[in-house]
């Protein structure tokens, strides 16, 4: 990522200009699952017991691409405002997943697997407290969330566990 | 690697690593006597994908004045395998302790680790009241 420091003469020289006065910004956005972003099994690859591999169909939507447009400006601005010298941008989208989102929950049983309480829709006494029942990706890294919503439905459960179970 | 001898390898990595990060004007010390030798080596040894290396070695080896002007000219050839030659050079030399040392830079913070506040056990009072302790 970024310019690597120049080879040769000017390699020391350079290296000191650069060393400690370098911050690096990383955008993160909050990429909305679209339909057509999904998984499905591979009709060919399967493992060695002839399990249907699962296969990723994913590209970048629109807003995704100028979610992440918006936030590269607003770094330069910061850096520039922070005395930035030279700011370099690396276009290259990179990929970061986190497997959640699989049993969504929701209110419409159409449309989601699970309730606010992680309780399946079809199955009462099921629930569900994993990353699976994301409903957006979220901008940053799941487990503290997964970890709030583990504790949350555990006290929902326990608080209603004799209507639940009957 | 099997046409160079392992002396002369020797001879033209320290000659193509102080081209590539000489001895500096304040006092910073060249790559040649660092760890980067051996470092570089190791890894030429090593059988996985070091062929495009050895090729550009090889290459670099058949020049009869080795200057940076030279090695720009083999650089220019084969961008990405000079890089990664470029590359193992920094990783040698900044990985270096005594160089580190020599350039008074800060040091990695591990083994001994960056300094930390004393945790706050306030911060776990709501988890261990759902314990009831
Ligand atoms: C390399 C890597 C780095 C990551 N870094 C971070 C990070 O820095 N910060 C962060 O917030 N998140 C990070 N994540 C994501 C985070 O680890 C996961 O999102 C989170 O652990 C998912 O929790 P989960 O409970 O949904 O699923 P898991 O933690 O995957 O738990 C699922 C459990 O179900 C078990 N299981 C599966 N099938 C069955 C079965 N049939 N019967 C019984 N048990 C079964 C599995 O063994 C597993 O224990 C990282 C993930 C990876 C892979």
């Amino acid at each position: 990522m970024g310019k690597p420091v120049p080879w040769g003469r000017d390699h020391h020289r350079e290296f000191s200009r650069r060393i400690g006065k370098q911050a690096t910004l990383l955008i993160l956005v909050d990429d909305l699952p679209e339909q057509e972003n999904r998984v499905v099994l591979d009709s060919d690859l399967t493992d060695s017991n002839g399990i249907p591999a699962p296969k990723l169909i994913y590209r970048y939507s629109e807003n995704t691409k100028k979610m992440l447009d918006f936030g590269v400006e607003r770094a330069v601005e910061l850096m520039k405002a922070a005395g930035a010298e030279e700011v370099l941008i690396n276009p290259r989208i990179r990929e970061v997943f986190h497997l959640i989102g699989t049993a969504r929950m929701g209110l419409n049983r159409e449309t989601s697997v699970v309730s606010q309480w992680g309780q399946s829709h079809d199955i009462s006494n099921l629930f569900i407290i994993d990353g699976s029942i994301f409903v957006t990706g979220g901008a940053a890294n799941p487990t503290s969330t997964i970890q709030a919503l583990a504790l949350r439905i555990a006290d929902h459960i326990d608080r209603n566990r004799r209507n639940i179970l009957k | 690697m099997k046409n160079i001898e392992r002396q002369q390898i020797e001879q033209i990595l320290d000659m193509i690593m102080d081209i590539i990060i000489p001895a500096g004007e304040s006092g910073e010390p060249p790559a040649s006597g660092s760890r980067a030798t051996g470092f570089l080596r190791n890894i030429l040894e090593t059988p996985d994908d070091t062929e495009e290396l050895g090729l550009l070695l090889l290459k670099i080896s058949g020049t009869e004045h080795l200057t940076e002007k030279a090695l720009r000219e083999v650089e220019s050839e084969n961008p990405p395998a000079f890089a990664r030659l470029v590359a193992l050079v920094y990783e040698a030399y900044y990985g270096d302790p005594e160089i580190v040392e020599k350039l008074g830079l800060p040091g990695p913070p591990q083994p001994g680790g960056h300094e930390m506040k004393p945790f706050d056990t306030e911060l776990l009072k709501p988890v261990l009241s759902r314990s009831g302790k």
